[in-house]
């Protein structure tokens, strides 16, 4: 990841990295370039055969290595290439939602979103939401702490 | 320690005053005081916004946590361009005072002394804080039943390790200055003392004098003999059936230091991190290969006790248990290296 | 029959009569608060057997260390319906379990009592119907039996283990049942500011020194290699930094999802008192209301993790 951190000459950007399915949500996100909908450059995507494919750990390793906000997106319900993948993480993603809540961590940090091939304007639309509300809570500083003591220049 | 009882270097506070010499202490030196955080006691910086608690007996860590802490930034880097930047922390040219600590915690900083001082290069970040260490401690005057450090060659009155001692009477305490250094600590506050007098001090010999020689203790040489002629013994996997393989009597034992080595952050910069690892995790001696040579439990329980009672006396450093009791309280699974003692203690004594 | 000879002649006769290859109970320790888990595998060794307030760990994580063997196995209701898990994930298989059930009569908050009263670790506990008499260092104290509970035990609802092939008679002392739900003993965090929620959380875990007690004392952390010791991809380092910390918590919170049976034993085992209720409270009390699951309750309802409903909540979905 190249360096969208505060310095002297650039504002902080927010930086989200973006788990796509590759079958769905990542068809999304190209629809919407070919359409060459404008929404922020704030995304990194990271290409996952299936959404339930991403595990807790990948959205915390996302976090604490420099990401302000996590966004992962699958098939609709009823869509998922592999018939249930995205049901299956739909429950996990409840339980990781809520508890990262409870555990003090910033609701707009993490979302969760389904996002068809079909739908690059919704695509486009979602990036622009979650870039605003991961800006309207600022740069994340790692868990446990509310002052970035270890954030490196990144 | 009679040497030290005459009353030029036997002091008296009244319990009332020690708030505002700690205070004092804390504004020119880094001290530590033992105060309750989550159910336990632990040395912190002092500070106002707990009560002191010299009660808690063994406070939940020793002074290891303070000379050792887990973890410790080594260094931090930084890398700008080809340029990478190292910075050690800052070194601080305060006296470090751990207040309080008891006998068994002041004699384990020898066999720290021995690990991370003993060898031909001391390690920095050790050295640095042990050259500032002024330890200020305290007689036990209300040992707990899970103490055992008459047995391991101490006692609650033990002063071995200590800058200065502090016995607690009714509603006095007596420092009794026993190093240069813990007198150039206290000697800025000497106005708020006063001389101790003869009575004071038979006070102070009579309370000792009742906790003293509750067990005789072992015979370390002959323990280690015992231990190593038991290396085969079916005991250790009878021992280690209920072992959880945690950390807690390593990471809790005032002697325990074995550590590792990380890295956080990322390219750009971060810190060289050390922290405790413990010899009852089985990653702790796993090989690049796969191999682990000591790859079960029973094995793992075996080393930990080698290492305190056989390996330590055989490289004639100090031994590995000062008979806090610590890993007595924590262990899930019940088990309590008194037993161990008593086992082989027998052939130990003949 | 929870004097220690009755239980030690009950206990020895099971394990004679069974032909069983070894025991799972607790054993009295080497101080009163403290009995202590032991695999009995000859007839003398029953002498030893104890039940009592303080045998909170739960036995059913030594089942997979004594494979392909008769094990007995003393079970309170959670360690019992640790069992069933562990039998619904292909661990341990009934047949080869000989369940000895007693019903749990709400374990005791050793930590809190040593506190409260310095002095209990010579002088030992007396319980006694719903009050414990504890011998303080100034005299014996009465003190009601529910008031001093492990948080898991004040919420549970399942003492008495089912499904057992021999079950005990009820120890003469018990607390009454539940007073509070998990639920409960979360809601008051959910209904706190974020603020105040991550401060919480950052003074009760930044004490975690990652001793991994919490991990290896549970009956399903079970797993070859932990997340948590993998180099490749190394998801975390072993320093207990705060971030570190975190990460270890919330992933093995996620593990339990579905599987804990608020045993409790998690918090119990920690050396540091961090009040782990409050996170496998969480996570039960979430599964149970959006999924209506009870771990551990029977072996043919699925778990939830490996399953799903196309009526599942999306709340989180946006």
């Amino acid at each position: 990841m190249e360096p969208a951190r505060k310095t002297e000459q650039t504002p902080w950007e927010p930086r989200i990295v973006a788990f796509l399915c590759r079958w769905c949500s990542y068809a999304g996100a190209d629809l919407a370039g070919v359409s060459r909908l404008s929404y922020p450059p704030t995304t990194r995507v990271i290409l996952v055969p299936c959404s339930s494919r991403v595990n807790p750990y990948h959205i915390l390793k996302a976090l604490m290595e420099g990401a302000d906000g996590v966004l992962v997106s699958g098939c609709h319900p009823g869509d998922c290439h592999y018939l249930t993948g995205n049901l299956l993480a739909r429950r996990r993603f409840i339980l990781l939602k809520r508890l990262l809540a409870y555990m003090g961590v910033e609701a707009a940090r993490v979302k969760f979103s389904w996002i068809s091939a079909s739908e690059g304007e919704a695509f486009a639309g979602l990036i622009r939401e979650i870039t605003e509300e991961v800006r309207a809570v600022g740069p994340f500083q790692g868990f446990l702490r509310e002052t970035g003591e270890d954030v490196y220049d990144r | 320690m009679t040497r030290t009882n005459t009353s030029d270097r036997s002091w008296t506070l009244p319990a009332g005053a020690l708030p505002d010499l700690l205070a004092a202490l804390a504004a020119t030196c880094e001290l530590w005081t033992p105060r309750p955080v989550g159910g336990g006691t632990r040395f912190l910086p002092h500070g106002e916004d707990r009560p002191l608690d010299l009660a808690q007996t063994p406070p939940a860590h020793s002074v290891k946590a303070v000379l050792f802490p887990n973890p410790e930034t080594l260094f931090t880097y930084r890398r700008n361009g080809n340029d990478v930047a190292l910075t050690p922390p800052e070194p601080d040219g305060r006296s470090l005072i751990v207040f309080g600590a008891r006998a068994c915690d002041a004699r384990a900083v020898a066999a720290l002394d021995a690990v991370f001082l003993g060898r031909s290069i001391p390690d920095p970040a050790y050295l640095e804080r042990r050259e500032r260490l002024c330890l200020v401690g305290l007689a036990c005057v209300s040992p707990a039943a899970t103490c055992f450090c008459h047995r391991m060659g101490s006692g609650p009155f033990d002063a071995s390790g200590m800058d200065v001692q502090i016995v607690p009477l009714d509603d006095i305490y007596v420092f009794h200055l026993l190093t240069k250094r813990g007198e150039a600590c206290l000697a800025p506050f000497r106005d708020r003392f006063e001389a101790a007098d003869g009575d004071t001090l038979k006070k102070v010999a009579a309370t000792k004098a009742g906790l003293e020689g509750a067990e005789p203790s072992v015979d370390f040489t002959a323990l280690k003999d015992a231990v190593k002629q038991h290396r085969d013994d079916p005991y250790w996997e009878t021992l280690a059936a209920a072992c959880l393989g945690c950390g807690i009597c390593t990471f809790l034992c005032p002697v325990c230091s074995c550590f590792s080595i990380t890295d956080t952050g990322n390219r750009r910069g971060g810190r060289r991190v050390r922290y405790w690892d413990a010899c009852m995790f089985p990653a702790f001696t796993k090989e690049a290969s796969g191999h682990n040579p000591r790859g079960d439990e029973p094995a793992r329980v075996k080393q930990r006790f080698f290492h305190k009672f056989y390996y330590s006396i055989e490289n004639g450093e100090p031994p590995g248990c000062v008979g806090c009791g610590r890993c007595v309280i924590h262990c899930p699974a019940g088990i309590d290296i008194r037993e161990i003692v008593s086992r082989f203690q027998p052939e130990a004594a003949s | 029959m929870t004097g220690s000879a009755a239980l030690a002649e009950t206990l020895r006769k099971v394990f004679k009569d069974e032909k069983l290859d070894g025991l799972i109970g607790y054993a009295a320790g080497t101080t009163p608060l403290r009995p202590r888990p032991a695999v009995f595998t000859a007839p003398g060794d029953f002498d030893a057997a104890v039940f009592d307030g303080f045998c909170v760990q739960n036995l059913a994580t030594y089942l997979r260390r004594h494979p392909d063997r008769r094990m007995g196995i003393l079970v309170k209701g959670c360690d019992r319906r640790a069992v069933t898990v562990l039998i619904q994930e292909r661990q341990v298989a009934r047949e080869d379990l000989f369940l000895i059930g007693v019903p749990c009569p709400g374990m005791l908050n050793r930590a809190r009592l040593l506190t409260e009263f310095p002095g209990l670790e010579t002088g030992g506990v007396a319980e006694e119907g719903d009050t414990l008499t504890v011998a303080a260092a100034d005299g014996p104290v009465s003190l009601a039996r529910a008031d001093y509970l492990l948080p898991a035990c004040r919420a549970c609802r399942h003492r008495v283990p089912t499904d057992v092939d021999l079950m005990l008679d009820a120890p003469p002392f018990a607390a009454p049942e539940a007073d509070t739900s998990l639920g409960e003993l979360t809601g008051g965090i959910d209904g706190m500011e974020r603020r105040e929620r991550a401060a919480l959380f950052a003074e009760e875990l930044s004490r975690c020194i990652l001793c991994y007690a919490c991990r290896n004392v549970c009956p399903f952390c079970y797993c070859e290699t932990c997340f948590t010791d993998t180099l490749q991809p190394a998801w975390m380092t072993p320093a207990p930094e705060p971030n570190d910390i975190f990460f270890y918590h919330f992933n093995r919170m996620m593990h339990m999802s579905g599987r804990c049976v608020a045993c409790g034993s998690c918090a119990w085992a920690c050396p540091e008192q961090i009040p782990l209720h409050l996170l496998f409270g969480k996570i039960t009390a979430d599964v149970a209301e959006l999924f209506a699951f009870e771990a551990g309750l029977d072996e043919t309802t699925p778990q939830p993790m490996s399953h799903f409903s196309e009526d599942d909540p999306d709340e989180h979905i946006g």
